[in-house]
């Protein structure tokens, strides 16, 4: 009997342990609506072409070896567009648009434990979401995502957190 | 669990019938005492949760949320066809125990509340990746080790047509129309290269200006 009731006890403890931790966690939260902050960081995306032809307008070198890397069927990565973006506003909705065909929404949830930024993002292609992730990126880890097939390539969204 | 627990369990889960009943009222004769006691610890933890959980938690993306539980009911169904569950409900009387669900619900707000401090030795990664399309699925999304980057390969997207030109800018600024997405885009002279609006969905519609003007 005493066992019994120490188990219920001990779960209801577990329980409301778990709701205070909600309620303390929705208390910190992000601001007022309205408030426009930014965050200290810079954002890079860039829309590229793997293929296996030629280009004049390659990715610089160091992307390129991690592209390639990434994707092995692909020996060449040319840069169509490119966003850098300054200022990431802390609850907005933030975009990086490289060019007009695929372009990334993304909201800054702040800095992640360990390092990097908690961001939640969403891949365009015009009007219909290819893909929605819950990242934490860091400085010098980008991340690929490869996008749909054009010509005799691949569309490869890039996104990069610059110190 | 003896014949006395699962009364008590099905008594506070209200699925006592008329046997069950008359055979848990008659266990109340006998020990009235215990069995108030469980009443007033059940109901106040009910209480406490009602009041508590009022506030509404919103997964990180709801309906990835629901297709994963969607996607576990579907494979719980096939799991019972294929013949693998044992007919004995001998076997499932865990699953009716408050208890479990406490459990359940516990494990849930630990995992939402949890979920964005997870920390990766290698830096960055996914936390969880969903196409809405049923047509696409993700094949890939981890950290690639080789390349020292996040990969995210999607598979099943429609080609984009050979004589679409895909154009792209350098873009260096941004001036957001407000919280709900939209803006301007400049390039690097500060020239506007495209105005975008998005509708209620949230889709954006981008108008495009040309280089020359």
């Amino acid at each position: 009997m005493k066992g019994r009731r120490h188990i219920i006890f001990s779960l209801a403890g577990m329980l409301l342990l778990g709701v205070f931790t909600v309620a303390n966690a929705q208390k910190s939260g992000p601001g007022p609506d309205g408030e426009k902050s930014t965050l200290d960081t810079k954002f890079w995306g860039a829309l590229v072409y793997a293929s296996n032809a030629g280009t004049d307008k390659p990715v610089k070198a160091g992307l390129s070896s991690r592209l390639g890397k990434a994707f092995k069927k692909f020996k060449t990565f040319e840069l169509l567009g490119q966003h850098t973006q300054d200022k990431v506003f802390r609850d907005y909705v933030n975009w990086i648009v490289p060019s007009d065909e695929l372009n990334l929404e993304f909201e800054s949830k702040g800095p992640a434990e360990g390092g990097g930024m908690k961001v939640l993002l969403k891949l365009w292609q015009k009007k219909k979401v290819l893909v929605k992730s819950d990242v934490v990126i860091k400085p010098g880890k980008p991340l690929f995502i490869a996008g749909p097939q054009w010509r005799d390539g691949r569309l490869i969204f890039v996104l990069e957190l610059r110190e | 669990m003896n014949r006395k627990e699962e009364l008590i369990t099905r008594w506070i889960d209200g699925e006592l019938n008329g046997a069950t009943q008359e055979e848990f009222d008659a266990l109340m004769a006998n020990d009235p005492e215990f069995c108030a006691r469980i009443r007033t610890e059940t109901e106040g933890i009910r209480r406490a949760l009602r009041s508590e959980m009022s506030a509404e938690v919103e997964p990180p993306y709801p309906d990835f949320f629901n297709s994963q539980i969607q996607k576990r009911i579907r494979q719980q169904d096939h799991t019972v066809v294929s013949g693998h569950v044992r007919s004995s409900t001998s076997m499932l009387w865990w699953l009716r125990s408050p208890f479990t669900w406490g459990a359940a619900a516990l494990f849930m707000v630990l995992l939402l509340t949890r979920n964005d401090d997870r920390v990766d030795s290698n830096g960055s990664y996914v936390v969880s990746t969903y196409a809405p399309d049923p047509k696409v699925s993700v094949e890939r999304a981890e950290y690639d080790d080789e390349a020292q980057a996040t990969v995210i390969m999607l598979t099943g997207l429609e080609p984009i047509p050979d004589d679409v030109e895909v154009r792209g800018r350098d873009i260096t600024a941004y001036e957001p129309a407000g919280p709900r997405g939209g803006g301007r885009f400049y390039t690097g002279d500060t020239q506007l290269a495209y105005i975008m609006e998005t509708d209620i969905d949230g889709a954006p519609e981008i108008l495009a200006r040309s280089e020359d003007s």
